[in-house]
């Protein structure tokens, strides 16, 4: 909230303004809901409380960092290849609410993200 | 007229509003992180016993460049080093580096058939110092750095881009880190990662030093430090090196040491970058010193975009949002970042080009890119409308440029223009680039010696404890070297595990 105000107030000013949108559809944990997929097979917890750990999601997608590097290769710029560093998925990619790209904390990317 | 100014009126109040916003958010945000720091502590010394406790040889602060090839270093010396560090990966200011380190006497250059001096490299640094940097230090990094590079090319895999003459003073000295797609620190970090977990080091994260752990001489015996499970004391034979870099996100420290508008400008690398070498040091009486000395350069906020080339581009006027040109744009790209924010109340301006510049489009294009504004248009008006300057003054500007060179009349400017090889700004389009100054890092910490032990207020080390990379003081003075600061971390992250090493196998503490 506080950050959409500040971004809002950047924009007031010339040549240091942009935009950028991020837009689901619905939230990676009802799609993943949708296709099957039941709550514990991500959550370790029966209860859960905490986001699932990057190892986890591996299982399912790609197998590992270096692969999902190179799957998005072609992107630009490329979200699982960058100076940050192998950030956890679910800093970018929130289960239950839309998904945040960590590079905008800095940068302006136009991206679109699962 | 009267409408412009009013609308120019307006937006300086929102400039002024966005400024305040911005500002006391960012003391908000500092606030809390104090507030959340000054409990830990309270913790520390309090009634909470830590959860357990875990023996190395070597414990090492921070997951930086000084910090992981201390890691390595220490490993390759037969001794147990652990990395503590604080955020989930490293997080401090390399992964934003170019990754140039600036070396002379290394097996690259003897293949570019290139002969740098020592003594001429040792000279240049304490030149841009002016002459304030510690010479011992700087000797031992002219010494050092040679070997270090083959070190970081043998035994950690890094990989270099030819040499090129750049940066000052243009010599075949910065060996650039090839990153491929990402940032040279990036890859450099990369693989320094890779190194430690080939040797089974452990890096812990989540793992944030509180308090260093003495014994009853004030020797560092340990640290407490916060991980997800508690406080944990790790303890150490050998010593602990704090490579967590310096204070330039640390709001309090930066009002603190440097003051006025140099201690608000905006970030150019990490927001985790927030002082333990001092925190952690100063209760032991370490020596803090160059605690005013900072590095800025231009960027822009909003989209961390480099303008760099524009600003070096040796074409075309800068102006501020007024539409006045306020510095000698024949300065370099630092001195101009470091002079704008008291040049301008809101630390902006804009470098205005023509398309006499051959890189014109390479700039357009990296701001684009990057979706960072700038503005084109076919004639000086249209580009000030578009930009929403003051028309008038930005065409005043220009032409009083185009006038004063036609006259050779340049240095009578106000302020001069010292430019050596002059261009008008006559071609179309005419480009406006947004810039900023924005803070690089401080150079200010606890003093080291040439073994990087830190020092006491006394000028005798501290037992136990170590520094390295930008954390440690001594080192650098007003400006530095291109490809310095890493070169620094590397040559004292080194020295200080060697030495560390020799503690543990004498079994005595230094």
């Amino acid at each position: 909230m506080t950050k959409k105000t500040l971004l809002a107030s950047v924009s007031l000013v010339a040549g240091f303004a942009l935009a950028t949108s991020v837009v689901a559809d619905n939230n990676l944990a009802d799609r993943h809901v949708q296709n099957g997929v039941e709550c514990a097979q991500c959550h370790v917890e029966k209860v859960p409380s905490k986001a699932p750990k990057m190892d986890r999601c591996l299982e399912c997608h790609g197998g590992s960092y270096e692969e999902l590097g190179k799957a998005s290769a072609a992107k630009k710029p490329n979200p699982h290849y960058t100076h940050v560093g192998d950030k956890e998925c679910t800093v970018c990619h929130k289960g239950h609410k839309e998904p945040e790209f960590f590079c905008n904390d800095c940068h302006k990317f136009k991206v679109q993200m699962p | 007229m009267e409408d412009s100014k009013k609308i120019e009126d307006i937006r300086n109040i929102q400039v002024a509003q966005q400024i305040t916003r911005r500002g006391m958010m960012k003391a908000c945000i500092v606030a809390a992180a104090a507030g959340a720091v000054g409990s830990v502590s309270s913790t520390a010394q309090g009634a909470v016993p830590p959860t357990g406790s875990k023996d190395y040889d070597a414990i090492i602060l921070g997951a930086g460049t000084a910090g992981l090839v201390a890691a390595v270093e220490a490993y390759e010396q037969g001794i147990k080093p652990v990395v503590l560090e604080k955020m989930d990966l490293p997080a401090g200011n390399s992964i934003y580096a170019i990754g140039g380190v600036a070396a002379c006497g290394t097996r690259i250059q003897k293949q570019e058939s290139v002969t740098e001096s020592k003594d001429d490299f040792f000279a240049d640094m304490m030149k841009v110092s002016a002459d304030q940097a510690d010479p011992g230090l700087t000797r031992t990094y002219v010494e050092h750095i040679g070997k270090d590079v083959d070190w970081l090319q043998d035994t950690i895999g890094v990989k270099f881009r030819k040499l090129g003459n750049l940066p000052y003073p243009l010599l075949g000295r910065l060996h650039l880190v090839d990153g491929g797609s990402i940032t040279g620190g990036g890859m450099l970090i990369r693989l320094l990662l890779a190194a430690c977990k080939k040797r089974n080091i452990p890096v812990l994260y989540h793992t944030k030093a509180v308090e260093l752990i003495t014994d009853k001489k004030i020797a560092v015996t340990g640290v407490r430090a916060l991980t997800e499970d508690g406080l944990v004391d790790f303890k150490a034979c050998g010593g602990v090196m704090v490579t967590t870099g310096g204070f330039s996100a640390n709001r309090e420290m930066l009002c603190s040491y440097i003051g006025g508008v140099m201690s608000r400008l905006p970030l150019r690398g990490s927001s985790y970058v927030t002082g333990e070498n001092i925190t952690l040091t100063k209760p032991l009486f370490a020596k803090l010193v160059h605690m005013d000395q900072f590095h800025c350069g231009p960027l822009v906020s909003a989209t961390h975009v480099n303008p760099q080339g524009a600003l070096n581009s040796g074409y075309g006027i800068i102006v501020d949002l007024r539409g006045k040109r306020i510095i000698d744009e024949n300065n370099t790209y630092v001195a101009k970042a470091r002079a704008l924010p008291n040049l301008t109340p809101e630390n902006k301006a804009y470098q205005l080009v023509d398309s006499n510049w051959p890189a014109v489009k390479n700039m357009a294009d990296k701001y684009t890119d990057m979706n960072s504004p700038f503005f084109q248009d076919d004639t000086v008006e249209g580009l000030a409308k578009k930009a929403r300057l003051p028309v008038q003054a930005v065409v005043v500007a220009v032409n009083g440029y185009n006038d004063a060179l036609k006259n050779n009349k340049l240095k009578d400017l106000n302020p001069p223009c010292t430019y050596n090889d002059p261009h008008a700004m006559d071609k179309g389009p005419f480009y406006a680039f947004p810039f900023e100054s924005g803070m690089t890092t401080t150079f200010g910490g606890p003093k080291i010696n040439t073994n990087a032990q830190v020092v006491n207020l006394e000028d005798e080390p501290i037992k136990g404890l170590y520094a390295a990379g930008n954390a440690a003081g001594g080192l650098f003075f007003l400006d530095y070297l291109g490809g310095t600061q890493l070169g620094g971390a590397v040559v004292f992250g080194r020295i200080a595990a060697r030495h560390i090493a020799q503690t543990c196998k004498k079994g005595k503490r230094a």
